[in-house]
């Protein structure tokens, strides 16, 4: 994380800030709490503002996520075919919500509203792996693989 | 020569068009070619696994075929996508090719069969090569024939990350026209008799507001793609960008030119991975090839181009909203005015303009503001992308020329049988409403905000079709439920109406604790409150995402009246979706007791003793269904 901080310019502008927390994130998996309070002593902004800014978006994340991130499609295309039920169904197996994390650390699930795979619904992808007309049973199969 | 060099002949020396007939790939060479048509949703389809059989069939049976990684044509139910060109026949394409089915489907083709019927799409017809018998040509699909393809290719069969391949397709001569020809104030000009209107959802005229931005003296000044497109159910932008990514920096380098900016930025969406790996190396070949940068061929001009990746949150589709998340702040909305065009990114003349809106540019300095309005129908000019999903056979992204009739584009994207049966179609996800099949003749026009005639809005261009499986409260639940994540949180009406409309459609969707007169009336009293608030957040909002958060129940409640109404006092979802509602029985006249349904319900909520009809509790009930799939003899009945 030094290093990190190391890396970045003497001054930094505004209008960089979340380019910055987007790099440290795709590099460190989640925005760490020590390092907020350290940007914003190198950066000058109040760590609670810097909390309220990445908190706005959707792309950050505060707590590690599991090995597998498992996203569930909730766009439109999706709900009209029923991923509310695989949502629900996955709630069952596991016992996550939302944004929410395994105890053994494999498995996040989040949901997204729109995956983009709209002719396929409903749509599941895991990490970079993607499941298309996904029905309960292959929900099943897929949590199965994961654990 | 170098890429600098070459763009410089190409632009500048030569003054004619090119004569190019963009639906023939001219691909006259004596080894087969493989079209991978890969994007987003062609990668969710698989079309990796097959690129990667294709290869693995290449090398297994060391035969030369060429492999070109080109866009998807936009008919989503067809991925993946492949077209197979081999010498002196004319192009087929394939669909639905998986991984599985390379090695029999290549067999067959390499040696001049057709293959099964079921990988067959079209062909596309060239008088120079051998057509193959008894097959349709592409343009005689009816997907593709309602179509009117101006700013994507109907089929793009080269690389979209050449610029060469580009240049090829009178890539840059807008550019260079601008450049050599027209002052900025002649540029607005053409825009501005275009009548070119946003196609963001706004609808303002594109001229008009770059027009205002040039005549600001405040530098320097900013021109924004907004490429953050967030609505659920429309992909259109992404697609654009997939396409095509030197037209979009062709016309934002018209546009910057337009309003004398120095800056461009393109705000794409973080999660676009491939449109953000294209447009990267789109915009260091742009560099390289010297329409980029300083002084870009000695004409005193500065422009540059650069990506910022958003990090996902849909209110910064609005414009203020996305300038404020440039800045490294809560990406939310601002009141207008001052307009970004006065007072925009740093508080500079800023122009934000949507992809499909940037796309429309470089044709319209080219051919001419005339050219432009042959198309479409008046005061709504050109096409429109729309996202088709939903219950129809064909879902993709569809180019539809504006003054097009919802019932001839419901006719191309489904079987005859399923057109029947649609119960509506909810345009422009949600900042748009919904359209019953009465108002099917309604042509796609631009909803003028003097004139609501029809209830038409485009909003980002999803278009979802809904059939009798399909809940309209269910539908505006869920529209509800994603305004309330999404809200800012900035603006009360937002805040607090999304959240209370959300709550009133929630309490419908559910069975009330008791029967008594009392809650229906307090059910009803929650409708009738739904169109009260609705009509203040409207009126009240600070942006477009709270003004137009309640078009969806407006028109729900408009033509669907009777289907809240049966929720409220029926207590009954016709669809079979608000779960809460359904009430299973066992009939027993069926029932013969073997107890299957007992076995399956995990809440105990069936009793009754082998061999006699059994009984379902229905306060322990869950809903789950579970008795009615088990049951073989049709005695559990849904009410």
């Amino acid at each position: 994380m030094e290093e990190f901080l190391n890396k970045l310019p003497t001054s930094v502008s505004k209008t960089e800030l979340l380019r910055i927390l987007q790099e440290f994130q795709d590099k460190y998996g989640y925005l760490d709490n020590d390092f907020i309070h350290e940007l914003s002593k190198k950066i000058g902004i109040q760590p609670g503002k810097i909390f309220g800014i990445a908190s706005f978006y959707s792309q950050f994340r505060f707590k590690p996520s599991g090995k597998y991130i498992v996203n569930l499609c909730s766009g439109v295309a999706c709900h009209i075919n029923s991923s509310e039920n695989l949502i629900n169904e996955f709630t069952k197996l596991t016992g996550l919500k939302d944004g929410e994390t395994s105890t053994d650390g494999k498995i996040t699930l989040e949901l997204v509203p729109c995956l983009g795979g709209c002719a396929n619904s409903p749509v599941v992808k895991v990490n970079d792996k993607y499941y298309i007309k996904v029905t309960k049973t292959d929900l099943l199969k897929i949590i199965q693989e994961l654990k | 020569m170098t890429l600098k060099d070459i763009t410089y002949n190409y632009l500048f020396k030569s003054t004619e068009l090119f004569e190019i007939n963009n639906f023939t790939p001219d691909l006259n060479i004596d080894i087969p070619v493989v079209f991978a048509f890969r994007s987003t949703c062609s990668i969710i389809a698989g079309i990796d696994d097959t690129i990667s059989y294709i290869e693995k069939y290449i090398n297994e049976n060391s035969i030369n075929i060429k492999i070109v990684e080109t866009s998807c044509p936009g008919l989503c139910s067809f991925d993946p996508v492949i077209g197979v060109k081999i010498p002196g026949r004319t192009l087929i394409l394939l669909k639905n090719l998986y991984y599985y089915e390379v090695f029999s489907v290549f067999d067959s083709i390499l040696n001049h069969f057709l293959p099964d019927t079921k990988f067959l799409l079209a062909q596309i017809y060239d008088q120079k090569y051998n057509s193959w018998p008894e097959f349709p040509d592409f343009f005689s699909l009816k997907q593709v024939k309602i179509q009117k393809r101006n700013i994507l290719e109907p089929i793009k069969t080269y690389s979209p990350i050449s610029i060469t391949d580009y240049f090829a397709k009178n890539g840059f001569k807008g550019f260079a026209k601008v450049l050599t020809k027209l002052t900025p104030s002649e540029v607005c000009s053409i825009i501005e008799n275009s009548e070119l209107k946003g196609r963001g959802g706004g609808g303002f005229f594109t001229g008009k507001k770059w027009r205002k931005a040039l005549e600001n003296n405040n530098n320097p000044k900013y021109f924004i793609c907004n490429a953050d497109e967030s609505d659920p159910g429309s992909v259109a932008g992404r697609i654009l960008i997939e396409t095509d990514p030197f037209k979009l920096i062709e016309g934002m380098l018209i546009g910057a030119y337009a309003i004398n900016a120095s800056k461009a930025i393109i705000y794409v969406r973080n999660t676009y991975k491939l449109a953000i790996e294209r447009l990267k190396k789109a915009i260091e070949q742009t560099k390289s090839a010297g329409l980029s940068g300083d002084d870009i061929f000695g004409s005193g001009i500065n422009l540059s181009i650069e990506i910022v990746t958003g990090p996902v949150a849909y209110v910064c589709g609005e414009e203020t909203a996305l300038i404020s998340s440039l800045e490294g702040s809560r990406g939310m909305p601002k009141p207008k005015p001052p307009y970004p065009s006065d007072k925009g990114f740093l508080e500079k003349p800023t122009i934000v303009n949507n992809v499909e809106t940037i796309f429309n540019i470089p044709s319209i300095i080219l051919y001419g503001a005339e050219s432009f309005k042959q198309t479409g129908i008046k005061e709504s000019f050109g096409t429109k992308l729309f996202t088709i999903s939903g219950k129809v056979d064909y879902p993709g992204v569809y180019e539809i020329e504006l003054g097009t009739s919802i019932a001839d584009v419901l006719s191309a994207v489904c079987d005859d049988e399923s057109v029947n049966s649609i119960k509506a179609v909810h345009i422009g996800g949600p900042s748009g409403g919904f359209i019953h099949p009465d108002k099917f003749y309604e042509k796609l026009v631009f909803n003028d905000s003097k004139n609501k005639s029809n209830d038409i809005w485009f909003g980002a261009g999803s278009f979802v079709v809904l059939n009798k499986s399909n809940c309209i409260v269910d539908v505006c639940k869920y529209f509800l439920d994603f305004d309330v994540n999404e809200s800012c949180g900035k603006c009360i009406p937002c805040r607090e109406g999304t959240r209370v409309l959300y709550d009133i459609l929630k309490r419908i969707s559910e069975r009330p604790p008791t029967n008594s007169k009392h809650e229906t009336l307090q059910r009803f009293k929650g409708v009738t409150q739904l169109e009260e608030i609705a009509v203040v957040m409207q009126e009240t909002s600070l942006c477009g995402l709270g003004q137009n958060a309640p078009i969806t129940i407006i028109t729900g409640l408009k033509y669907f009246r009777d289907e809240f109404e049966e929720h409220i006092y029926e207590k009954k979802c016709d669809a079979g979706v608000c779960r809460d509602l359904k009430l299973y029985n066992i009939n027993i006249d069926n029932c013969v007791g073997c107890g299957l349904c007992v076995k399956r319900c995990p809440a105990d909520a069936i009793i009754g003793s082998l061999h006699t009809a059994h009984f379902i509790v229905q306060e322990r009930c869950i809903k789950c269904g579970n008795c009615f799939k088990a049951c073989k003899f049709n005695a559990v009945n849904i009410i």
